[in-house]
């Protein structure tokens, strides 16, 4: 019982192969096999919303994903979000990125590759949220430093392509 | 020493180019990439993981353990228990009570009893329900006055006193009897603030790695790198020269990180042991086992005023839930009095505070350590003190304001205080005189204030060296590198580090590298504790950069042939003042200097100067500063569900100085949370069987940004003296009031007073209730 | 998480077959199932993937809307079609836990999780649930358990789709592993906790739902869903109540007992304001008059009875002033 299986995934724009045993979730093959550590574990049990990741631009929690599931969609972890950026010609990181660490919405870090990837997967259908769509969009990603206030600053900053504070 | 060379708050030349403004933290792109790495990011060649066996018993004797059936499990590497790491150690050095696994007994449910080291955790998870332990259950005491009542067999039988009392403190100061005989109002009740836990994102995590020569290297997720490496070489029996403790990037703290705690030394062991390097990774309800949060206190306060509302005498009565063991619980018990004598004027005082061994998770240090529950009962009691004489809760605080430059009754020197200018500052942004007993039932508004330490001078361990200590290289490629000691949890001290450096020396904020927490490379400090960092790591990098300012500008003064005064450094650049002066990148000014004095390097230190009440315990809680808050909230109470909304938070704060406003608020805002967080949802308790309620992130009710409130901050710069450029705390003393503002508000709201927190709908439609049964009786 | 082999059904017939096979279990969104699994709860040597086997999205035919049960709940908080049909199912779901867990989690995984129960959800304890001699909740904590036919297991049932749907008369369409078909009312398909405490439904072992359809007389503007939290994300509900007004008046009540709880609704509504207001408020008092609560939960009368109210003006059109003061 618990066999290994051969995957195939697209993981920031590059197709990778690995194999993983059958009960990993999409969080251990992205950490501990393929190193992105960028995507964080907070409780393992969907809880906290640090392992965030983008699956076809949605949010979904890497830890409560088999990993086998994630075959056949696009997989985004923080890692992708600068290199992509830069792909489509854009300087620096990715305006999200950028953002919060103008706000001061980077304290200890930990929940923010979760935050984000949420931030950026709510500004793609939505380039311009208000308060309440920012909030709503964001509840599910615990940040246990901020109070939060820097982080809706960040995501309106880079809704308002980058301007403001610095 | 920098304490004995003060350097005054003013800029360097007048005019700020770093400090004050809003500059980008060092390491914020490699967080915000995902690059930044966290313990658990950490994976060595033939790492093994390890996982501990934990007790499910509340309190029981070991009488057998038997590890055999583990040990014979493929994949297996090593098996360890109690009788592998049987030194006691504690933060505290004068209570030693805790091993890393349990020697005789267990005293709570998930102390740590035996770890498996093995290829990966499913194989030590495996091996974990192999091993045999034979228990004689004991009696198990779950709330204090249990504890007390019922002290055989004690929870800890070694000590000299056999009744689980952990501490007790009791002090006097000025003349009580007089205070209440004094009193025209004098208002008296019963308090009881409840548990709560940091609930740091990131798990506690550690991975060692020891080399056939015996050197061993430890990265841990700690706030306190050189107790941790202190504790280590006395528990291992290693010297502290073969050993080094590295804190990777932190993913939170709180406090929550700051004792030395068991993964440490067992995966320390297990990696000397099996001569491979071992992680551990702890699951989140292993992180509440770990605890060490806000301990339960039941308080009876008594507060006497005069007619136009002068306080006269407060007397406060403390029963502390200590949880299983001693950790900074010394501490404590000395903090839940000796804080609260600021920023009201007391002229009588007397704290009685008894902290007690439980048998559960062991409380410690959280965010506001040992003041935050005693400060929710005192600003409730002010508040009804204002109803009873007629006083606006506000006025009344500024009638009692206890000014700066002063004493506080039990010995607190206090330099800078802007109490004043943080009320002026949330009544006018909250509209308090406009709208305050204008708005509709359910929704009302609500005061509290509270001062807090910038550090102290107890240094944990008696010693006469440095608090903190800065080492700086300048480079010939125009960069400075800075060691420090300092444990940078999210709050940004390396960043500060860095922006005082670059502002002493004329830097760009980019140019200034930080190399940090690493006991090989960095000069010693203490920790991330007791909201130190800012003023005494910046206070020591000050120090040290003004060393090497001085020699820059001798050396350029020289070699321009011009006088020292006329040199300026800033920008990235070196210039000499006035018209036809001579202007060079700061990178030659410092190959000049290097030609001139040699390789460019220099150290700087701070001590706190002697402070504190000339008694035992006087120089527990004595700061060389103290920041001040003031908080307005507005709530709306929900009388049919009993739902408490924290609308909208006003927060006050006089940190001093501002070295980074964004910074600053960043602290403040994630305070204040932290304060409504725990007066309205979060609850760290067991049930009667000594079970955790809920050790997850869904039963403990973290607020997510739909339950946060609106945070709006006012910075108040009072420009303390001692301060590095004047700055004080900014991470503690903003979360104080929250609680108080928030019972005070609902009061407002709805004419109950909440006393017991938190508070819950079910508490809240209880007190609707009494309130509506008075009102009938009363008709 | 102890080991398992993974296998993905081609269809609904296949997954309700492979589920009932040894230890196998099935799994749509597996939001619920990874999570017991992760507590050593459940400990399946497989898990079988539904993710290609079921139906997804809203279609209208003949009387009826047919939701597929693979329908992520993100989609149907989203759907501006059943915001329009079915506002009471478009607002549960689009509430229901935190954003990334509605873009994995389905209807059908929604109706049939397992209770929030901590004593259930916690591998420290053995319970009724688990097969055990104990209801730990009854003499434990129990704030958020049932306060209706709690005196076997206390356990609440947590599917915050499902007042919506049953106030709206919806019916389960299952397959079996043999590809036989059937259709069961939803307000048929949960099983009290005192008949068998491990067992929350009618479902065959080799039953799966592919679609829920809601009759047309159900669907209009006049739905609401409430439901009052402690916290506003991702709490477990104090109380949750759907009402549905369209045709035959509907009101269920969630998280109450161990299944979703209907109102009777004896008089049709008034037309007037006023008069309305009186109905919800005398149905309301209706709703939880011969409850039975525990100790320590009693308190949660006021919300369930709030709950029910305001759904009910909500359905009708109705502000609702939540800052009320209790009426004397």
């Amino acid at each position: 019982m618990g066999g290994m299986r051969a995957l195939t995934l697209r993981i920031n724009g590059d197709e990778v192969r690995v194999a993983a045993p059958d009960h990993w979730t999409l969080l251990e093959v992205l950490r501990y096999q393929l190193r992105l550590t960028g995507t964080k574990q907070g409780c393992d049990k969907g809880d906290c919303g640090a392992c965030t990741v983008l699956l076809d631009g949605r949010p979904v929690l890497s830890c409560l994903l088999p990993a086998a599931l994630a075959e056949g969609h696009e997989i985004t972890t923080i890692e992708g979000l600068a290199p992509a950026h830069r792909a489509r010609g854009g300087e620096g990181a990715d305006p999200v990125q950028e953002a919060f660490d103008r706000t001061g919405a980077l304290q200890c870090g930990f929940c923010q590759p979760g935050m984000i990837l949420s931030a950026r997967a709510l500004l793609d259908r939505n380039p311009h949220p208000d308060r309440a769509e920012i909030r709503a969009a964001l509840s599910g990603n615990l940040c246990r430093c901020t109070g939060y206030e820097q982080i809706y600053q960040a995501v309106e900053l880079a809704a308002a392509g980058g301007e403001g504070r610095d | 020493m920098a304490a004995r060379d003060r350097h005054g708050p003013e800029a360097p030349w007048g005019e700020f180019r770093v400090v004050g403004r809003p500059n980008r933290k060092v390491d914020g792109m490699d967080k915000a990439t995902g690059r930044a790495v966290y313990t658990d990011d950490i994976q060595l060649p033939g790492m093994l993981h390890a996982k501990t066996l934990r007790s499910p018993h509340a309190h029981a004797r070991i009488l057998r353990i038997d590890t055999a059936r583990a040990e014979a499990m493929p994949g297996v590497h090593a098996v360890i228990t109690g009788a592998d790491l049987p030194v006691t150690y504690g933060i505290i050095p004068w209570t030693p009570d805790e091993t890393a696994l349990a020697v005789d007994k267990v005293r709570f449910v998930g102390d740590e009893v035996a770890a498996v080291a093995a290829v990966d955790e499913d194989t030590a998870i495996a091996a974990l329900a192999r091993i045999e332990v034979e228990y004689e259950v004991l009696p198990a005491r779950l709330d204090p006055e249990d504890a007390l009542a019922h002290p055989e067999p004690p929870i800890h039988e070694n000590r000299k006193r056999r009744d689980n009392v952990s501490k007790h403190v009791e002090l006097e100061f000025g003349d009580l009897a007089a205070g209440f005989a004094a009193a025209d109002a004098v208002v008296e009740a019963e308090y009881f603030f409840h548990g709560t836990t940091h609930a740091a994102i990131e798990p506690h995590c550690a991975v060692a790695q020891a080399t056939p020569d015996g050197r061993l290297t430890l990265w841990s997720s700690t706030q306190i790198t050189h107790y941790v490496h202190r504790a280590l070489a006395h528990v291992l029996g290693l010297a502290p020269e073969r050993i080094r403790v590295i804190q990777p990037c932190l993913g939170g703290a709180f406090g929550g990180k700051s004792d030395p705690f068991s993964l440490e030394f067992i995966t320390a062991k297990l990696a000397l042991l099996t001569g491979r390097p071992v992680k551990m990774l702890w699951t989140r309800e292993e992180v509440f086992y770990a605890h060490r949060g806000r301990h339960p206190m039941r308080m009876r306060y008594r507060t006497g005023a005069t007619r136009d509302g002068r306080l006269t005498a407060v007397d406060a009565r403390i029963l502390i839930d200590g949880g299983a063991y001693s950790s900074y619980g010394l501490v404590t018990t000395y903090y839940s009095g000796q804080l609260l004598t600021g920023p009201c004027h007391i002229p009588a005082y007397r704290f009685d505070s008894t902290r007690v061994f439980t048998n559960k998770p062991p409380c410690g240090p959280k965010r506001g350590h040992g003041s935050v529950q005693p400060r929710f009962a005192f600003e409730c009691q002010l508040d009804e003190l204002a109803v009873k004489l007629g006083i606006d809760p506000i006025e009344l605080r500024r009638i009692n304001f206890q000014g700066r430059d002063t004493e506080t009754v039990n010995g607190q020197r206090i330099t800078s205080n802007g109490f004043l200018a943080c009320l002026d500052e949330v009544e006018r942004a909250s509209g308090w005189k406009e709208r305050r007993g204008r708005l509709p039932r359910g929704r009302g508004l609500g005061v509290a204030g509270s001062m807090y330490i910038s550090g102290t001078n107890y240094p944990i361990y008696p010693n006469d060296m440095p608090q903190a200590g800065v080492q700086i290289k300048l480079d010939r490629s125009g960069l400075a590198t800075v060691f420090t000691g300092g444990n940078d949890i999210g709050q940004g001290s390396n960043s500060v580090t860095a922006w005082l450096v670059a502002e002493e020396l004329g830097l760009r904020p980019e140019d200034v590298r930080v190399v940090a927490a690493d006991t090989d490379l960095c000069p010693v400090d203490l920790g991330a504790y007791s909201s130190r960092v800012t003023f005494m790591v910046g206070n020591a990098a000050i120090d040290a950069a003004r060393k090497l300012r001085r020699q820059v500008v001798a050396a350029l003064a020289e070699a321009w042939e011009t006088a020292v005064d006329r040199i300026r450094l800033g920008g990235g650049e070196a210039w000499e003042e006035g018209s036809g002066g001579r202007r060079i990148p700061l990178r030659e000014a410092f190959q000049i200097a290097e030609a001139r004095f040699d390789t460019l390097g220099a150290t700087g230190s701070y001590n706190t100067p002697e402070l504190g009440g000339k008694y035992r315990g006087g120089t527990i809680g004595a700061s060389p500063a103290y920041s001040f808050t003031a908080h307005v909230v507005e709530v709306s109470v929900d009388e049919e569900t009993g739902r408490v909304t924290c609308e909208k938070v006003w927060i006050a704060h006089d940190c001093g100085r501002a070295i980074n406003p964004v910074l600053v608020a960043g602290q403040m805002e994630g305070s204040a949370y932290m304060g409504v967080a725990e007066a309205l949802l979060e609850e760290h308790d067991v049930n009667r069987y000594g079970l955790h309620r809920g050790p997850n992130l869904l039963d403990y009710r973290l607020p997510t940004s739909v339950d946060t409130p609106e945070l709006r901050s006012l910075i108040v710069e009072s420009i303390d003296p001692e301060g590095p450029y004047g700055a004080k705390e900014a991470g503690e003393g903003p979360l104080h009031p929250s609680i108080p503002a928030i019972a005070n508000a609902i009061y407002d709201a709805v004419g109950v007073r909440l006393r017991e927190l938190p508070f819950t709908p079910g508490k809240v439609l209880a007190a609707l209730e009494r309130q509506r049964r008075e009102e009938e009786a009363r008709c | 998480m102890r080991r398992f082999s993974y296998h993905v059904a081609a269809d609904a017939v296949e997954a309700a077959r492979l589920g009932a096979e040894g230890s196998a279990l099935r799994k749509a969104g597996g939001t619920d199932l990874l999570d017991r699994m992760k507590e050593g709860l459940e400990r399946p040597a497989t898990v079988v993937g539904m993710h290609r086997a079921l139906p997804t999205g809203l279609r209208r035919e003949g009387e009826w809307l047919w939701i597929g049960a693979g329908t992520t709940l993100a989609e149907l908080g989203r759907s501006a079609e059943l915001r329009r049909l079915l506002p009471s199912l478009a607002e549960s779901a689009g509430e229901a836990a935190t954003p990334a867990i509605r873009e994995a989690a389905t209807l059908g995984g929604n109706l049939f999780q397992r209770p929030r129960c901590w004593y259930f959800r916690s591998r420290h304890y053995l319970c009724r649930k688990k097969g055990g001699a104990v209801c730990w909740a009854q003499e434990g904590r129990h704030e958020h358990h049932a306060l209706f036919d709690n005196d076997h297991c206390a356990v609440v049932h947590p599917a915050n789709a499902a007042p919506a749907l049953i106030a709206a008369g919806a019916v389960l369409h299952l397959v079996g592993g043999d590809g036989r078909r059937r259709q069961l009312p939803l307000a048929e398909a949960y099983t009290p906790a005192g008949d068998d405490p491990e067992v929350e439904h009618r479902l065959a072992a080799d039953e799966i739902v592919v679609e829920v359809a809601v009759p047309a007389a159900a669907l209009g503007p006049r739905s609401a869903h409430v439901e009052i939290r402690h916290k506003q994300s991702f709490d477990w509900p104090l109380a949750m109540a759907a009402a549905n007004l369209n045709g035959r008046p509907g009101l269920v009540l969630g998280a109450v007992a161990s299944t979703p709880r209907p109102v009777p609704l004896p008089e049709p509504p008034p037309a007037d304001e006023p008069g309305l207001r009186e109905w919800a408020a005398a149905a309301a008092r209706r709703a939880v008059a011969d409850a039975t609560p525990l100790p320590g939960n009693a308190w949660r009368l006021r919300p369930a009875r709030a709950a029910a109210e305001r759904a009910l003006l909500r359905a009708a059109g109705l502000a609702v002033d939540p800052g009320r003061k209790e009426e004397r």
